[in-house]
């Protein structure tokens, strides 16, 4: 949009473009079927405020059981926290996974096995260790024990 | 040598704990993922007061793959094959359900003969689902391996049909959108038809063997109990829901396919116990039993797959479907969104095992542990369809 600015002293009129973020949302859909009347399908639609803490929904395992291990999958796959769920765990993925998989920004890491190497605080107990530990090779801790080239 | 043993102190590994440990008054035990009787890698973390159970959590996971996320990644035809992957005993009722959510999404006519092969298969598919189901659960209760191979018999030649048909006993990949991949000769459904007249004489003969023995009868009868209120909330579906007495079979409500045209009955438990659940998988196969005989009977000649369809390519319009069956385990639905390319966006599968798990604890509370084996039995799960 043209607005105007003092640039260099002087005003002028220039071009500025802002920058406005529309937070993105996680829809969840639920179709309801009724049994008794052998009608359906409903279909609800609920949109989370946005991706990140505000991707909260109201749980229906308090209304039905259904729900229950379905929003856990919703849960641990997207992200979406249901409140009022009773128990509300991760149920595909192991507990310490961090990420949401299903989401579309989901990025794969590279090495699922990856672990760290030791490193800073780790390193520096190691080395007292290292330290305490005498400087000998093979050929003269069998110089030094008597015991050990006693057959010869 | 001790240097090496501190420094493995110094990573601070989280130390060793027992699985299984005394809290209170209460056992927990860890059961699986390696046990014969959980049909696949299936754990249950039990807590128990002697030998009966106060508390079960299932602990699922261990087979997941993230199927879904690999349907959004492949275009509509090649998440085909994938499908028969989901519960591996029902590849033909799975490739249905996709097809037909597929066909819903594109809007998609399927030719006569091809409906009809759908349903012939789709039903042969839950003969061999139950019977192999009523082995496993009798070797479950202990009758280990011979009641298995006289179901597992029966099976096999269902599956002959299968391979000589697709080319795979289990893996099918059958069905297409709009249609069937191959045709059935005049050969394979006489085949067919021999096979599906000789079945109600294997269905009496292990019904007189297994179904009245006094030790299955003491070992099912009023064990897990199910409500029909309880099943109707937590969304329990197929035979696990009829044992209860609801009455709700996706082929009679929704009346997809052709199933209109035949004439079958919908057997309905009493008591909703593991019992009921047993017999339940006995009676639908004398009901399959007929339909197979009514389909194999009507069936037209013709095309086996509509020509409209295009096979590469395939981009069906912008918007979603849900498309359900009523599969040997319960409904199976797949929901998919399309976004107007080759790949869906969203595709969800409804499975019937995993969303049954959820009353397994209150089915198993108050009973012993052999006792919940049998119960997770009835249950009719299988792995793949659970973690997908």
């Amino acid at each position: 949009m043209k607005v105007k600015k003092i640039v260099e002293g002087e005003e002028k009129e220039v071009d500025e473009t802002t920058e406005e973020k529309i937070p993105g949302y996680l829809e969840a859909v639920y179709h309801l079927y009724s049994m008794s009347h052998k009608h359906g399908p409903v279909i609800i639609r609920m949109r989370t405020a946005d991706r990140a803490d505000g991707a909260r929904l109201p749980s229906l395992t308090p209304i039905w059981r259904s729900a229950e291990l379905q929003e856990r999958e919703i849960f641990d796959l997207y992200g979406i926290r249901f409140d009022g769920h009773p128990d509300l765990r991760r149920i595909l993925m192991w507990d310490e996974f961090e990420d949401f998989p299903m989401r579309k920004d989901y990025c794969e890491p590279d090495d699922y096995e990856w672990e760290p190497t030791p490193h800073d605080d780790v390193l520096e107990k190691a080395k007292v260790h290292y330290a305490s530990r005498p400087e000998l090779d093979g050929a003269e801790a069998l110089r030094a024990d008597p015991s050990a080239n006693r057959d010869q | 040598m001790s240097a090496t043993v501190e420094t493995i102190e110094a990573m601070e590994r989280p130390p060793v704990t027992m699985a299984s440990r005394v809290e209170g008054e209460l056992l927990e035990v860890s059961m699986g993922p390696q046990h014969p009787s959980t049909h696949g890698v299936f754990r249950m973390n039990v807590a128990l007061d002697g030998e009966i159970v106060r508390k079960l959590k299932p602990v699922f996971g261990y087979l997941h793959r993230n199927h879904e996320k690999i349907g959004e990644n492949a275009t509509y035809l090649s998440s085909m094959p994938y499908t028969d992957r989901l519960d591996y005993f029902c590849s033909m009722t799975n490739n249905w359900a996709y097809a037909m959510s597929v066909e819903k999404l594109a809007g998609i006519e399927v030719p006569e003969r091809a409906e009809y092969l759908r349903v012939i298969l789709a039903e042969l598919t839950r003969l061999q689902n139950h019977a192999s189901l009523l082995g496993f659960l009798l070797s479950d209760m202990g009758a280990w391996g011979t009641p298995l191979m006289y179901a597992f018999r029966e099976r096999e030649k269902i599956l002959d049909l299968f391979e000589s048909l697709s080319g795979s006993r289990m893996m099918c990949d059958y069905m297409r959108f709009g249609g069937c991949r191959v045709d059935a000769s005049d050969e394979w459904l006489a085949v067919a038809k021999k096979i599906v007249d000789r079945f109600p004489k294997f269905l009496d003969e292990f019904e007189e063997l297994i179904l009245q023995n006094e030790i299955v009868i003491a070992r099912t009868q009023n064990v897990g109990k199910l409500s029909p209120e309880l099943a109707i909330s937590a969304g329990i579906t197929g035979p696990m829901l009829r044992a209860c007495g609801v009455n709700y079979d996706v082929r009679k409500v929704d009346g997809y396919g052709i199933y209109p045209r035949f004439k079958f009955r919908i057997p309905l438990g009493d008591h909703g116990d593991t019992y009921d659940r047993l017999m339940m998988r006995a009676l639908e196969m004398h009901e399959s039993v007929e339909i197979l005989k009514q389909a194999l009977a009507q069936i037209p000649p013709g095309p086996i797959v509509n020509p409209k369809v295009k096979i590469r390519a395939f981009r069906p319009p912008i918007g979603e479907a849900y498309g359900r069956i009523e599969g040997p385990k319960g409904e199976l639905g797949f929901y998919l969104i399309s976004d107007g390319g080759s790949n869906p966006y969203r595709y969800r599968v409804r499975p019937p095992s995993f969303i049954n798990l959820t009353v397994l604890e209150d089915l198993c509370l108050g009973h012993t542990v052999a006792d919940v084996m049998v119960i997770l039995g009835s249950v009719d799960i299988v792995m793949g369809e659970v973690d997908r």
